[in-house]
């Protein structure tokens, strides 16, 4: 009677709630939503305050590089890594194969490692993601290994999506346009390329791209994500947190000194007049970045007198604010400072005007574009650090892009540790390794800490040693 | 004996959030419908027989099955398109939809036997098999049997007056276990859609088809004596207990694309002493006085985790513990600071600061303690005369550590008496300051207050946390008066008492900010050895009136 009973045990244990078997849309639709949100969310914790294009007026540890690992980032991408994969696998399976999709994952791949990269240095690459095969401990690959591999991957990504399959759903960027997605994977190419370029010749393939045509020239076309808000989980998460959360962020004096020398109407659209009823009705005021807890609160006469950012757009409104993993400022701004600097052959000043311009565009902000252009410190003059600074200005709210385009130049200059920095006056490089890999994956980190010489904020990766 | 049973409960729970609270600044309105049923058939044969008169024996077989099932569901509105009416049908947004049931199956075969010798020597021997559907099919049938024995030394023995009675006893028990059901296979959950795109998350834990039951094998001895006609008795066991392939849910780097896997792991041993020594020193006509002390002793040791693994991090709330191969189950990990190493140097031991007067951090985990105690201890006096009785019991805990959340949250947001000191005229933090050539100097950076307690107190400085969890409690009094039962002769009321307690009375500890009889939470996962703004403690005070009609 017993044997009888225990025939049935394995319908009794097949979990009735969730599948063992997924489509690869289902997935698609996780990966694009979860690292879109990630890149807004980590412009406006991190990228914005490290950048000094905002600044924290409570809590204001990370803008005194008082640096942890930031293990939430690590977290995100090395948790959403597992779904790109199990895309990957079902795109080069013979029963689903699909060029499409297999090219999407690729390049949403690459976009992953190169932050993680760009932001812990060596990290696992090759070794990760094979829990399945019983690899528990992965070793830490070079940033350099890593950069060659997203690079190549990235190329195989443009030829199989020049291919043009069209795929099951799940794609909320692009909804299955494949020749929008070729653009998309070559201007991360291009990022990366241009990230490199003080370690490898990137001119020739910049070239390439550049004549193929086949980037993102408008915002149209640009990887940005909007936030359908028909839920609280599915609209822009700072419209949800708690209203002091969000009074913590302020105008920086970095950012202010610049967009007020410019006469640039981006300030109207980021910051919002002091609450100071005394005030100018019109008075925009920023803070310092990197003060003490003591010193932030108390900066001007304290909070009413510095500016906040834009109550409307940033906080009130759960989907105003589009998450941005690139977009066509950023590329054209690529082009003219490749040209600068006579890695390709082109006209710089072409490509910065338009950079310029389509950053507007893109924040819907009116701008006299000529008159703006005209300006001593605007207009260009063959300047690095010219281009830079307009860089720097449209990657707000853009990932972490102004601080590793800092990294790698040293410019805008105007960015400066702050008065009560903990960290020697040295802007760091980089996060600390999670405390979870030292338990977890610790022979493996002792040698990835041993190549860097100690497990630290001002240990530089390989792009940006000289 | 042939019977069945069903233990079963539904619970249904709504939660409602009223408009512009700030959380759901729309409302919410959400319902969970909980639903449990366990089923128990099972059947018995009985044969018990007088072999002669010395000698008796009882054998027993029967065998159950047991099927357990949950089901949850859980709905919310979270928004609402016109305040105060709490229905689905008034949500402002799609619904939240959370559902989830399981299913599990034991079946079991058992049987016993016990024999009697002259009623002074004892023997029972069990046996027992499951088979359980939560187990891969060719590893899910489990066999554990117990042996145990007594001898009443004073009934077989003619002892000295003073022995009234002797005990010995002795066993040894197995004991299988299953584990949760659907920990065989991945899945993929569902997340809140995105717009109109459905999405869906690959499992961050790796599931196991090759699981193996758990076992536990524990042996345990222990002695009854009490002398003087039982106005002094002694209770002494001791135990040992191995646990083998336990069932854990073992974290792993993310980098490998879980953050946990399910494996069989590890063999831990419990070993402990419980003595129970009570006592009645004064007995006569009117008063009596007894008094009763326990007192308890256990360790857990790390004997093997798992090929390739020495550590395990069992939980993490800030302070991590973990399990260690060849280290005490407890222990508890966090970081600190860094201390000047150098035995040679006059700075030996010294907090390390930097060019700024910030002690320095030192990144690598360290060794912080244990949490579970050297000793427990309880002590009951209890006096009685004529019809009052009045008891006193102590609660005595020695060792262990503990983490204090509050205090370090405290600590760094300026909360806590101790960072009153040093507002006015700032803080010099003790220790010394790292020289360029490597030498050290005594620190002479002030800092002011707020900086100072903003860094020391950080709470990722599990270190300074730390504080000894000994304590000791005045855990109850009571006063009680028993009304003389010639006072009920003509009344209904057969007996009638009343009694005053009180509980928690009086608590002696090191720290003065909490209590550390206290664990705190991660999420669902129980953090034992970190207090996390924890509730103080109460002390109460009731009044009893017990009769018997």
């Amino acid at each position: 009677m017993f044997w009888n009973c225990t025939k049935n045990f394995e319908e009794t244990n097949s979990n009735p709630n969730q599948p063992e078997e997924v489509s690869a849309d289902l997935l698609l639709s996780t990966v694009i939503s979860t690292l879109a949100n990630q890149a807004a969310q980590t412009g406006w914790n991190n990228g914005n305050i490290v950048g000094q294009l905002t600044a924290k007026i409570n809590f204001t540890g990370f803008d005194r590089y008082e640096w942890g690992s930031e293990s939430g980032i690590w977290n995100t991408y090395y948790g959403i890594l597992p779904e790109i994969e199990l895309i990957l696998a079902n795109a080069t399976s013979e029963e689903f194969k699909n060029t499409t999709y297999e090219g999407i994952a690729l390049t949403m791949r690459s976009y992953v490692y190169a932050n993680l990269t760009d932001n812990w240095a060596n990290i696992p690459f090759s070794e990760a993601i094979e829990a399945t095969g019983d690899n528990f401990t992965p070793a830490y690959d070079t940033q350099e290994a890593i950069y060659m591999g997203i690079l190549e991957d990235l190329r195989t990504a443009e030829a199989l999506l020049e291919q043009g399959q069209t795929i099951l759903g799940g794609d909320i960027l692009y909804g299955g346009d494949t020749q929008k997605w070729v653009k998309f994977a070559n201007s991360l190419r291009l990022r990366y390329l241009m990230r490199s370029s003080g370690k490898i010749d990137a001119g020739v393939e910049i070239r390439s791209i550049l004549d193929s045509g086949k980037f993102i020239a408008g915002n149209e076309d640009n990887a940005v994500m909007v936030y359908p808000a028909t839920t609280q989980i599915d609209s822009w998460p700072v419209s949800n947190s708690r209203i002091g959360s969000f009074d913590e962020h302020r105008m920086s004096q970095t950012s202010e000194s610049i967009l007020k020398q410019f006469g640039d109407d981006r300030l109207q659209k980021w910051f919002q007049p002091t609450d100071n009823p005394t005030d100018d009705p019109n008075l925009f005021a920023g803070m310092k970045n990197g003060l003490s807890e003591d010193n932030a609160s108390t900066f001007n006469g304290g909070a009413s007198n510095v500016s906040r950012l834009n109550q409307s757009f940033f906080y009130d409104s759960p989907n105003s604010v589009k998450a941005a993993i690139i977009q066509t400022a950023e590329v054209h701004f690529i082009f003219a400072e490749a040209a600068q600097r006579g890695l390709i052959t082109a006209d710089a000043a072409t490509f910065y005007d338009e950079g310029v311009r389509l950053s507007f565009e893109y924040w819907n902000v009116e701008q006299d574009i000529t008159a703006y252009l005209a300006q001593a410190g605007v207009a260009y003059d063959d300047q690095l650090e010219t281009i830079l600074t307009q860089k720097w200005l449209a990657s707000f709210l853009v990932g972490l892009e102004a601080w590793y385009d800092f990294r790698r130049t040293g410019l805008p200059s105007v960015i400066v540790p702050g008065p009560d920095n903990v960290n020697n006056d040295e802007v760091p490089v980089r996060f600390l390794y999670p405390d979870s890999e030292q338990t977890l994956n610790s022979e493996n980190y002792k040698s990835a800490v041993s190549r860097i010489g100690q497990d630290d904020i001002n240990a530089q990766g390989w792009w940006e040693t000289e | 004996m042939l019977r069945t049973g069903i233990d079963y409960f539904g619970e249904l729970r709504t939660g409602r959030r009223a408009y512009s609270t700030q959380r759901f600044a729309r409302g919410q309105y959400r319902e969970d419908d909980i639903f449990f049923k366990e089923q128990n058939s099972d059947f018995l044969l009985q044969y018990s027989k007088e072999v002669n008169d010395d000698f008796s024996i009882g054998l027993s077989a029967g065998g159950n099955i047991r099927e357990e099932e949950n089901r949850f569901k859980r709905i919310s509105a979270n928004s609402l398109s016109i305040p105060g009416i709490y229905n689905f049908a008034n949500a402002a947004e799609p619904l939240s939809k959370t559902q989830f049931n399981d299913k599990r199956k034991i079946n079991s075969l058992y049987a016993f036997a016990n024999l009697s010798y002259k009623n002074y020597l004892f023997l029972d021997i069990t046996g027992r098999n499951d088979w359980s559907s939560t187990l891969p099919a060719d590893n899910n049938s489990y066999f554990y049997p117990s042996v145990g024995a007594s001898v009443i030394l004073s009934d077989m023995f003619t002892l000295p007056n003073a022995i009234s009675f002797f005990k010995l006893r002795g066993g040894w028990a197995r004991v299988g276990n299953d584990t949760d059901p659907y920990a065989l296979r991945n899945t993929f959950s569902f997340n809140e859609p995105f717009g109109n795109f459905q999405r869906v998350s690959a499992s961050d834990v790796l599931r196991n088809e090759q699981l193996l039951p758990e076992q536990a094998n524990s042996l345990e001895i222990g002695a009854d004596l009490r002398l003087f006609n039982n106005r002094l008795g002694l209770d002494v066991s001791w135990y040992d207990s191995t646990t083998k392939n336990q069932i854990l849910t073992l974290p792993v780097t993310n980098t490998s694309g879980f953050s946990s896997r399910i494996i069989n792991a590890g063999e831990i041993q419990n070993t402990g002493v419980e003595v129970v020594l009570n006592a009645t020193p004064v007995q006569s006509e009117n008063f009596k006085w007894t008094t009763t002390a326990n007192f308890t002793r256990a360790r857990g040791k790390v004997i093997s985790l798992t090929e390739g693994l020495d550590t395990y991090e069992i939980s993490n709330n800030y302070l991590s513990v973990q399990a260690k191969v060849g280290g005490r189950m407890g222990d508890v990990y966090g970081t600190g600071l860094v201390t000047v190493e150098d035995t040679n140097s006059e700075f030996f031991g010294q907090v390390v600061h930097n060019e700024d007067g910030f002690s320095v951090r030192d990144p690598n985990l360290k060794l912080l303690g244990n949490y579970n105690p050297d000793f427990t201890l309880g002590l009951q006096n209890t006096f009685s005369y004529k019809g009052f009785n009045f008891g006193v019991l102590f609660d005595w805990r020695q060792g262990g550590v503990i983490m204090s959340r509050t205090v370090l949250i405290g600590g760094t947001s300026g909360m806590m008496d101790f960072t009153a000191i040093g507002r006015e005229e700032g803080i010099i933090s003790e220790g010394v300051i790292q020289n360029t050539d490597g030498s050290y100097r005594p620190n002479d950076v002030r800092l002011s207050g707020r900086d100072y307690y903003w860094w020391r107190y950080n709470r990722g400085n599990e270190e300074i946390g730390m504080f000894d969890a000994s304590f000791v409690k005045l855990r109850e009094v009571k006063l009680g008066y028993n009304i003389p039962k010639k006072l009920l002769q003509n009344t209904f009321i057969q007996s009638m008492s009343l009694s005053l307690v009180g509980r928690n009375l009086a608590l002696w500890t090191e720290n003065p900010h909490f209590d550390p009889e206290t664990i705190s939470f991660n999420g669902g996962t129980i953090v034992p050895g970190v207090e996390d703004m924890a509730l103080p403690s109460s002390r109460s005070y009731g009044f009893n009136l017990n009769l018997t009609f």
